[in-house]
């Protein structure tokens, strides 16, 4: 009941962060110094077609007035007209966002299920050579910079041995015929898993590394706290005490650094994209801007930044099932 | 305690005669002392330490070659020397900017051979896609990614220091309209905050840097913040207050030193984090420009040689991680040796 | 009189840490009868809660039990020998791990620990932490453990115990905590019951309570207690047999009224000066001098000696054993060779100048700049 009720709060609390996002971003592409229709038009422009542009565009407003049309426009799903592709931007968005939200849930799933069984043995056989190559494993992971591992994969899996390929992503739910070298819904699900295997480890490893490393000391320190000292002298087995008197304490930190992972793994999900050629978010939000395509910039900021918030509420929320004291504590 | 009275002077800019430095900021001290000597007993965190040192010392010179004696060459009285961008390169190897004609482009490292011939000594790792020595522009590298690293940490440090103070010392509204700030600019990816910054300010390598310090000033106000609420309830600050210290005072010369330690933590693994960030700004283009040297636009660049020549890509990257590794390992130690809890 | 139901012969523990080894429990012994209470006392860091914890073998790396011999009802829980190597080993006849943690941990010996606050799990209910230990330790279904912890919970003064069975350990107070920890130990029906400071953490009302309780409960159950505290006031008022500790060695083993109206040992005495007594007036308390050294690098001698106003020369040179030293049964020894029983040239030896000694003791452990 009170994680309903906790769960609405947090909710309800992110609509003003969110009124705060647009505002910053709003704010901070019009402070572009470049006039997205000069740069449509060129040089020496025709006034007229100026004056046209601006008006399709609603520039001829002054900014207050824009802002207020522009949030009317996005509670109803409309982020106004891609420059360069003519189109609306949440169509361009709605046909990019899967591809980059599968290899982000992906590599999250990946990195979640290594971390925690490392952190935890590692923890477990503390200053055991087992620990010390997790450790090592973990800080050069969380000091690799993802692309390059991306890279490195290619090098190794797609031109060395030639086994998985190096570019573009399959949508695991694309009809086969859509898609080459599957005649059947398994031959997809291959044909995916192929493309998605090295852009997830590519992704995955730095939060695999991050997870792991406040697994491990999360555990350590719970394994010292007196709940799991009185376990042990009531006789509860060490497996179980593990399994269960530890483990759902030692998760807290745990869930809090997926939270703050998402900032990064969308950072990544950028990168990764650039690398392995996937047409999603993050290479869209690199095209935009390099071609100054000012609508579109602004859209996909702000559905990351949407995302980010509601993966942000999504582990609080988690954090709350997990620890009956932040539920409870309703006190703000 | 007489004694430290006169170095806080310094600190605060106006000397308050009748208040004695707090017991509290002289045991601060004294544990910086012993938190260095625990550092030093750590091999990892010392052999981060040193290898940060080394790259510091490396981005140091590198810059007076590149940037110093740019500037120093417009005046005669240097430039009648022979002084000019990349003079101490060319004077003991070559310009690593310089494409040279007789040299073949994408020369694997010594002792490897590729379509393009035979790597040799004279390149030991090889060369780049217009000729020029791969180790040579890795080193050049350095000074992008250190000095860049570290101004825009300091950018995030400053400003989230003045933030995150002002915020926790002053509370009521100040410190609700600041924090909604940060948590606003918070809820922005990190990466795409920054992207936002250049989209608006334009390509370069100065937007980017400003851009990563801006961009982390949430995380570091935060932080001071909570120190600051923490240390603020003390006793000393409270005698302090009673003693009739001001305000901004009471900030620069008590509060900021007694909540420096975590954010020192912060901040060397920001440098860690700001490198790998700007090398990925680098790569997409958003960086450096060509032809300066940048590990991340190197990477860019061998993307398109990777099957000729493979080893363009691996050098840039493990650059990046040795120095990555290097203050992580430095910020691991400083942490462990402030936080004896966490002792593993 | 019987077998006693634990006995704790030369009891030795150290703790390997890096700055060297730290003797924290050196050669102790005491045993406990059935259906006595037991005190554990001294200041803190003189060994007390190492010294319980190694009963139920629950001492945590860098530590280790390196000699001496724990018993308990007629069984070895823990033996151990030095080989001829110089390496400290268990013997033959030490209970292996899985059994000792099947027949006595929580089910012959129970303990409650210091802090209620970290001692339940916070994101359990209160509830099911008691009823799985109630259900591992007295072979219960789940449904008649549930039964047993509610009844438990209402022995202990909860109120609404089946309400609160179902709610989180915050949402209780310190107080009603260490109540359920002391249902948690009542409930698995332990012949022993270890309480390493249980109320240390609470006010002094609650305390009064909570002690209260405990002597109720302890004659219905008839369990034994080995009941680790700093405070003599707790120690008069329920303890029937006192051990003192001062740096790993127990100093004077009495019981309870014998230890007050006769005590004889100059620390035991210090430690009663230091608190206000309800059959004595006096003019001020006297708090004992000095801090008590570190157990890593203890003084020479008897470990007291540096902060003892009783202290001679020979006091320096001789670490005295817990003798008898007055009539009576049970026993009453104590540590000190001001004693006849020691035939020691304590008469003989000229007294130590005890200010200077004291002066000189702070500056050494004192200052936390020490590294």
């Amino acid at each position: 009941m009170s994680l309903i009720r906790y769960s609405t709060r947090r909710v309800l609390q992110a609509v003003p962060v969110l009124l705060g996002v647009v505002a910053i971003t709003f704010a901070l592409i019009n402070a572009a110094p470049g006039n997205p229709v000069d740069i449509m038009l060129g040089p020496s422009p025709n006034q007229a077609a100026v004056e046209t542009l601006k008006a399709k565009y609603g520039l001829d407003q002054p900014i207050h007035i824009r802002f207020w049309k522009y949030l009317v426009n996005l509670v109803q799903l409309d982020m106004g007209r891609s420059i360069y592709y003519d189109a609306p931007v949440t169509a361009k968005i709605a046909q990019r966002l899967p591809a980059t939200l599968l290899l982000m849930g992906s590599s999250f799933a990946f990195a979640i299920a290594a971390a925690v069984p490392l952190g935890v043995v590692s923890a477990q056989r503390r200053n055991k050579p087992t620990d010390h190559l997790t450790r090592v494993v973990s800080l050069v992971g969380v000091s690799t910079p993802s692309f390059w591992i991306g890279l490195v994969l290619i090098l190794v899996f797609s031109f060395h041995l030639g086994v998985l390929p190096a570019t573009n992503l399959v949508m695991p739910w694309a009809p086969p015929s859509a898609v080459a070298g599957a005649s059947t819904r398994l031959g997809v699900l291959v044909v995916a898993g192929e493309h998605l295997l090295l852009p997830m480890l590519s992704l995955g490893t730095l939060q695999m590394a991050a997870i792991t490393r406040i697994e491990r000391s999360s555990m350590l320190e719970v394994l010292s706290d007196d709940y799991v000292r009185l376990a042990r002298a009531y006789g509860v087995k060490e497996r179980t005490i593990l399994r269960k008197h530890a483990f759902r304490n030692a998760q807290l930190p745990v869930i809090t650094i997926i939270g703050l992972q998402l900032t990064t793994a969308i950072g990544g999900a950028v990168l990764t994209e650039t690398v392995f050629e996937i047409n999603g978010m993050g290479r869209l939000i690199v095209s935009s801007i390099s071609r100054q395509d000012f609508p579109l910039v602004m859209g996909t900021t702000l559905v990351f930044a949407f995302v980010f918030v509601v993966g942000v509420i999504l582990t609080d929320i988690s954090y709350a099932y997990v620890d009956p004291r932040v539920s409870y504590g309703d006190q703000e | 305690m007489a004694t430290t009275h006169s170095d806080s002077e310094t600190l605060g800019g106006e000397s308050v005669e009748d208040f004695d430095e707090s017991e509290q900021s002289v045991e601060a001290r004294v544990g910086w002392r012993y938190t260095l000597s625990q550092v030093r007993e750590d091999p990892t965190a010392f052999g981060g330490f040193l290898v940060i040192v080394a790259a510091a010392v490396v981005a140091v010179v590198t810059t007076i070659d590149a940037v110093v004696f740019e500037f120093l060459a417009q005046y005669q009285v240097f430039a009648q020397f022979g002084v000019e961008k990349y003079w101490l390169a060319k004077t003991v190897w070559m310009s690593p900017v310089q494409e040279s004609a007789d040299t073949t482009a994408l020369l694997p490292p010594v002792g490897i051979e590729n379509a393009y011939g035979q790597g040799t000594w004279a390149h030991p790792l090889g060369t780049d896609d217009r000729g020029r020595d791969i180790l040579l522009r890795l080193i050049y590298g350095t000074r992008i990614a250190i000095m860049v690293g570290v101004l825009a940490t300091a950018i995030g440090l400053v400003g989230g220091m003045v933030v995150g103070a002002v915020s926790g010392y002053y509370g009521g509204w100040v410190d609700d309209v600041l924090m909604r700030l940060a948590e606003t600019l918070y809820a922005i990816p990190f990466l795409v905050l920054v992207l936002a910054f250049i989209a608006a300010f334009g390509r370069s390598i100065t937007f980017a840097m400003i851009g990563v310090g801006v961009a982390s000033i949430p995380k570091f106000a935060r932080l001071i913040r909570s120190r600051v609420v923490s240390v603020r309830e003390d006793e000393y600050v409270e005698a302090a207050k009673a003693a009739g210290v001001r305000d901004r005072n009471i900030i620069l010369r008590h509060v900021i030193p007694n909540s420096f330690a975590p954010v020192l933590v912060q901040a060397t693994l920001q440098v860690g984090t700001a490198i790998i960030i700007i090398a990925g700004l680098s790569f997409l283009g958003f960086g450096i420009q060509p032809p300066t040297p940048s590990w991340g636009q190197m990477l860019s660049v061998s993307r398109d040689h990777m099957i000729a020549d493979p080893w363009f890509s691996i050098w840039p990257g493990l650059c990046i991680l040795v120095t990555v590794v290097a203050f992580n390992m430095f910020g691991d130690g400083l942490r462990d040796a402030l936080d004896p809890r966490l002792d593993n | 009189m019987s077998d006693p139901l634990l006995r704790v012969d030369d009891l030795q523990v150290q703790f390997f840490t890096e700055d060297g080894v730290v003797r924290a429990v050196d050669g102790i012994s005491f045993d406990v009868h059935e259906g006595e209470l037991v005190g554990l006392v001294g200041e803190s860091g003189a060994g007390k809660s190492v010294a319980v914890s190694a009963i139920m073998r629950l001492i945590e790396s860098p530590g280790k039990i390196v000699g001496g011999r724990i018993e308990f009802d007629g069984e070895t829980l823990v033996e151990v020998e030095t080989g001829p190597d110089g390496d400290p080993y268990r013997t033959e006849a030490t209970m292996p791990d899985g059994e000792l943690r099947e027949r006595i941990r929580g089910r012959e010996i129970a303990i409650i620990f210091q802090d209620p606050m970290e001692s339940l799990n916070p994101v359990f209910t209160v509830g099911g932490q008691l009823r799985e230990f109630i259900e591992l330790n007295r072979d219960f279904s789940e449904r008649e453990a549930r039964e047993e912890a509610v009844s438990m919970l209402r022995e202990v003064g909860i109120p609404e115990p089946e309400a609160r069975y179902g709610d989180y350990p915050h949402q209780f107070s310190g107080g009603m905590r260490q109540r359920v920890l002391i249902a948690m130990a009542l409930a698995c029906e332990p012949s022993l019951i270890i309480a390493d400071e249980p109320t240390t953490a609470l006010d002094v009302t609650v305390e009064a309570q909570i002690l209260d309780l405990v002597e109720d409960l302890q004659d219905r159950y008839g369990t034994s207690f080995v009941w680790v505290t700093h405070d003599m006031g707790v120690v008069a008022e329920i303890c029937d047999r006192v051990n003192v500790m001062y740096l790993g060695e127990i100093v004077e083993q009495a019981p309870v009224d014998d230890l007050f109206y006769e005590t004889k040992h100059p620390y035991t005495a210090a430690l009663l000066d230091s608190v206000p007594r309800p059959d004595q007036t006096v003019e001020e308390l006297n708090p004992i001098k000095g801090v008590m050294p570190e157990a890593i690098d203890p003084p020479s001698g008897c470990r007291f000696h540096t902060r003892c106003p009783e202290a001679r020369e020979a006091c320096t040179t001789t670490n005295p054993d817990c003798r008898e030293v007055g009539f009576g049964d049970p026993p009453h020894r104590a540590a000190c060779i001001k004693h006849d029983a020691f035939d020691a040239a304590y008469s003989g030896s000229p007294p130590l100048d005890a200010a200077a000694q004291q002066g000189f003791d702070v500056s050494l452990s004192g200052g936390e700049t020490d590294d």
